[in-house]
């Protein structure tokens, strides 16, 4: 029996996913330098950081799978790369709803409020809605080619609000601080200069473990309908 | 002028081929479009379906926000363009929804899909009516916005942004509501589709008018300005390729 059967990847996955999920956590809040330049709670609170970049790495993995399958479902014209394109959103609205709702835990001691109309805060909270609506387009087509046709079409408008998520903090500055761009003179922080060793450590092995997180989702979720379907087909085929 | 096909593997029509040796393609184009907004607004001029309720939704909102708001804010022009803005965006899916959700427009339709009209000419087409029927609205709104929040009319840059606001919206709008028209269930899934992807107009409208009503110059918005044009190029762009798709599923 080969070891690369569907069980045995998957029960791979799981137990490197519990003990990745385990040790980054324990690298995050534990073994992490604190902040230097913060105080109190919001020192503390500077922990869900890790979380918070995780999640958006997994969302990220989720929206841009769902791009580049809707894209091969415009060339290709196979469902199963439909089926992708659903998996993909579902898993980055996970990772969505999860940046967002750690930003606004996090945001309440940095900044006092759970949530304000920050022009990063208003484009990630659009970007969640607009996979949202995608979820509610796609449930209303009974016919699955138009459901994957007219699908894609709308993943590949949806997909606008990702740029514009990234680049609204550098346009449009406000409070919320731009990470991944040291050119910029309004940066905060390079993760690979301004972050000590330890908490480089912890943003990368969190970011890490969601990326992985958010690939075995998506791959089991794929899995999952592909098998939804075929239950179907024999459905029909007794009835 | 050949008659054989544009492209490899294209299907051969000989009624595009005459309209095309007569008219020309832009010219052939042109006169589609303007077919497809002329039979538009003679159904809506008869019938007043779209354009009555979004006049009356745009009426409403800016009476309605106006009579919430008005205990004196800090900004009342902010307040102003935000109301404004508000008007347009919740009346754009009202008339989406008129004109595109009743059976009369699979008819009409079908009928435009089997006509020898350009296919790019249909969208264009619902496209320029529907940001017709919108620039009425805004029209409405703007009145009402000047009366009640007393906002000042008639400056040239609000008005080109509301403009390009219209036509950014009419361009996703259309769209949008040929992905829904198909469905069986469709009702307010369309307002639920479109608002969320129109959303970044709104957000840019809103911080535009802001600017022009408080006196900026046009170095401290033009961004605005670029970021409206590269919406709707964008999303016009974008919306002439996947309606191809959709009225081929449309047939």
């Amino acid at each position: 029996m080969s070891i690369f059967t569907w069980p045995r990847v998957h029960g791979w996955a799981t137990c490197t996913l519990v003990a990745g999920m385990a040790l980054s956590l324990w690298v995050g809040l534990v073994h992490a330098a604190p902040a230097v330049n913060l105080i109190g709670a919001e020192q503390t609170a500077q922990r869900i950081f890790y979380v918070h970049m995780g999640a958006n790495s997994m969302a990220l993995v989720g929206f841009l799978t769902s791009f580049g399958a809707s894209v091969l479902y415009l060339i290709q014209r196979k469902l199963a790369w439909d089926r992708l394109a659903a998996a993909g959103v579902e898993v980055g609205l996970i990772g969505g709803l999860g940046t967002l709702i750690s930003g606004s835990i996090w945001a309440k001691p940095a900044w006092g409020v759970y949530w304000t109309w920050d022009p990063r805060l208003t484009t990630a909270a659009i970007l969640v809605l607009v996979y949202i609506a995608y979820l509610q387009l796609r449930n209303g087509f009974e016919n699955p080619r138009t459901q994957a046709l007219f699908g894609a079409i709308y993943a590949l408008f949806a997909y606008v609000t990702i740029p514009l998520t990234y680049y609204s903090a550098i346009w449009f500055r406000s409070i919320h601080p731009i990470m991944f761009l040291a050119s910029n003179p309004d940066a905060e922080g390079e993760f690979v200069a301004a972050l000590g060793p330890s908490m480089r450590l912890a943003l990368q092995s969190s970011m890490g473990v969601f990326l992985l997180l958010g690939v075995t989702l998506i791959a089991l979720r794929w899995r999952m309908l592909n098998f939804d379907v075929r239950v179907r087909t024999l459905w029909l085929r007794l009835h | 002028m050949t008659l054989s096909p544009a492209t490899p593997g294209a299907i051969y029509d000989p009624t595009q081929a005459v309209l095309q040796r007569r008219y020309g393609p832009v010219r052939q184009l042109g006169r589609g479009v303007w077919l497809v907004l002329w039979q538009s607004l003679q159904v809506e001029v008869r019938e007043w379906s779209a354009i009555a309720p979004m006049g009356a939704l745009g009426f409403l909102v800016v009476l309605i926000m106006s009579l919430i708001f008005d205990a004196g804010t800090s900004d009342p022009l902010a307040l102003a363009a935000g109301v404004l803005w508000g008007a347009l965006y919740l009346a754009g899916p009202v008339g989406l929804e008129r004109q595109n959700g009743g059976p009369d427009f699979h008819a009409f339709m079908s009928y435009l899909l089997s006509s020898p009209l350009p296919r790019p000419a249909l969208y264009l087409g619902m496209w320029l009516f529907q940001g017709l029927l919108l620039l009425c609205t805004s029209c409405v709104a703007l009145i009402a916005v000047a009366v009640f929040l007393n906002a000042p009319l008639g400056q040239v840059w609000i008005l080109i942004s509301i403009v390009l606001g219209c036509m950014g919206f009419s361009a996703a709008g259309v769209v949008v509501s040929a992905l829904t028209a198909t469905l069986k269930k469709s009702q307010g899934l369309l307002a639920v589709v479109v608002l969320p992807l129109t959303l970044p107009l709104f957000l840019i409208g809103t911080s535009l008018c802001r600017a022009i009503w408080n006196g900026a110059s046009w170095s401290s918005f033009q961004h605005w300005v670029y970021l409206l044009l590269l919406y709707n190029g964008m999303v016009l762009w974008g919306g002439l390729w996947a309606s191809e798709q959709i009225w081929q599923e449309w047939q």
